[in-house]
């Protein structure tokens, strides 16, 4: 009888596991769980739920865009662990792409310390290349990375230290 | 004269009509109710499953609720309370048995009446949710992992986990262990959320807009632009953010203003915020039978491991017809929306133990994202 018992409980050994767990634990006579029970559990949460969100983001780009879906996959972000690494991941491309583009005629202008010149300027090829952008690639995806090129702004978004320097 | 007389009688005769309304509608709503707990006996669906707990859960957020006084689980029908029936959906007749009372099937989730004040309850829900959190517990699975091997197994093979005669640990562990709390949280913001819906009445949506010719992916795509397609989505899915707004705000009120430290409020607010994790999971894994997005299956197969993927792969048939309707349903808000909401509501709460700590911005960058795409879509359609 003992060894049948013994059997079955190994046979669950969850149910085992989750008999010995419980009653040991402070929390689980009821007591105001401590500061680390609380971030412990905090931090999980947030960090399932910022990879699901970006799933649901990347997701969402991959399904509108064959183009987008390229770039998720050739950028090594087949797991981003958060949105604002799979925007990272645009920016980054949006620096190799548009960059020349967007900044040549600013960095020159700022380099003559013409600041305001020099915005507008990145400002004028931003808007340019957001209509020019569409037919090499997709265009929703364009119109994405033109985006965060935008919301970063151009100071940021330039290599040139003489345009950086105008934004600090 | 005769004209003030008979505005003044239109008036009383409105004003009866307004009185009599709401109690010809709670007399509906009774006798619907009564006749509801008579289908579901004759169709020997009642699964008395954790009804202590239930009743222990819904019993605090009705408390707090100030707006009734009683609930009854899986009894007779009691037209002055709160109603809540368990059942095992899978053993509904087929086709739609609760039709007849304004019900769709629960299947795998919770429904409400909302002139009965009766909430409908899958136990398949409640048993996958402490399936879910007990696998994490015991072998150290993140959730989607957890929701991946129950729905690659089966719901049956976890018995051992969510049966309480085989487990007697779903008992004897306290309130803030932390697989408990995972269930029993998410179940109270299921519970407040069908409240909601009871608190705010019945609604009558307005007509959909005549379907449009969307076809394949097209029609997946419009979904995540919900005004594009149907003028009355955006209405429907208010209703269903009020009634979350309505349980945030019961689960929020439940450790009271003297006591902010309870294990209570640990339950309640982080059981609530795992629900969407778990619900978000359970999309992850819809998305790999609608779509053959290289990435997306790509994303899935390294979250859940080879074997996994393959192994929940050969749950369902596989079609390639777009997952976006995944992320953004008809019935609801989308689950990112729905636990930004909800969670920033709890966490507004002096109480909160996350109180003040700051809301992500990239919340608003999926939004981006997704407001940018439906400006494309409809300047796409307009241009056909």
């Amino acid at each position: 009888v003992i060894r049948r018992a013994i059997g079955r409980r190994i046979a669950r050994p969850w149910a085992l596991a989750l008999a010995l767990l419980g009653p040991a634990s402070a929390l689980a006579q009821g007591a105001a769980p401590s500061p680390h029970d609380v971030a412990a559990l905090g931090q999980a949460y947030e960090t399932s739920y910022r990879q699901l969100r970006g799933f649901a983001t990347a997701a969402l780009l991959a399904e509108l865009s064959d183009t987008a879906e390229d770039a998720l996959i050739a950028g090594s972000h087949v797991r981003p662990t958060s949105l604002r690494d799979l925007v990272r991941h645009f920016e980054n491309q949006a620096h190799a792409d548009l960059r020349p583009r967007l900044c040549g005629r600013g960095e020159a202008l700022a380099a003559r310390g013409l600041k305001d010149a020099a915005l507008a300027s990145v400002g004028a090829a931003s808007r340019d290349v957001n209509v020019r952008f569409s037919p090499a690639h997709s265009g929703r995806l364009a119109a994405l990375l033109v985006r965060v090129v935008e919301s970063a702004g151009p100071t940021r978004f330039c290599a040139s230290d003489s345009l950086r320097d105008l934004g600090r | 004269m005769a004209v003030t007389h008979r505005r003044g009688l239109l008036r009383l005769a409105s004003l009866l009509l307004l009185v009599a309304l709401p109690s010809v509608a709670a007399a509906q709503g009774q006798g619907d109710g009564a006749a509801l707990h008579a289908a579901l006996v004759r169709m020997d669906v009642l699964d008395d499953y954790l009804v202590d707990l239930t009743r222990a859960v819904i019993g605090d957020l009705v408390r707090v609720s100030r707006r009734w006084t009683s609930v009854q689980i899986n009894g007779r029908y009691d037209p002055g309370g709160i109603n809540v029936y368990l059942i095992d959906a899978g053993k509904l007749p087929a086709g739609r048995p609760l039709a007849d009372f304004g019900l769709s099937n629960p299947e795998g989730n919770a429904t409400a009446l909302e002139t009965a004040r009766i909430v409908v309850v899958d136990t398949a829900f409640l048993k996958a949710l402490v399936a879910t959190a007990t696998l994490m517990a015991a072998r150290s699975l993140d959730t989607t992992q957890a929701v991946a091997t129950v729905r690659a197994q089966g719901l049956d093979a976890f018995a051992d986990l969510w049966d309480p005669a085989r487990n007697p640990a779903l008992l004897s562990a306290g309130p803030t262990q932390k697989w408990r709390l995972l269930y029993t949280g998410a179940l109270a913001f299921v519970l407040g959320h069908e409240l909601g819906h009871i608190a705010l009445g019945p609604r009558e949506a307005a007509p959909r807009a005549q379907p449009r010719p969307f076809t394949g992916r097209d029609r997946d795509t419009y979904r995540a632009c919900p005004s594009l397609i149907d003028p009355a989505h955006r209405a429907r899915q208010s209703v269903e953010a009020e009634a979350d707004t309505i349980a945030a705000e019961l689960l929020g009120a439940l450790p009271g203003q003297l006591t902010p430290q309870q294990p209570r409020r640990f339950v309640y607010e982080l059981g609530a915020q795992w629900y969407f994790v778990y619900s978000m999971a359970q999309g992850l894994l819809s998305t790999l039978f609608v779509t053959e997005s290289r990435f997306i299956h790509a994303y899935v197969k390294a979250s859940l491991g080879p074997a996994l993927y393959d192994a929940v792969l050969l749950t369902g048939r596989r079609e390639d017809v777009g997952s976006v309707h995944v992320f953004f349903p008809f019935g609801h808000p989308p689950d990112y929306r729905r636990a930004a909401q909800s969670v920033g509501r709890l966490r507004s709460s002096p109480y909160s133990y996350f109180y003040g700590e700051p809301h992500p911005a990239e919340q608003q960058m999926l939004e981006q994202v997704r407001e940018r795409a439906c400006v494309e879509v409809a300047a796409d359609r307009s241009s056909r």
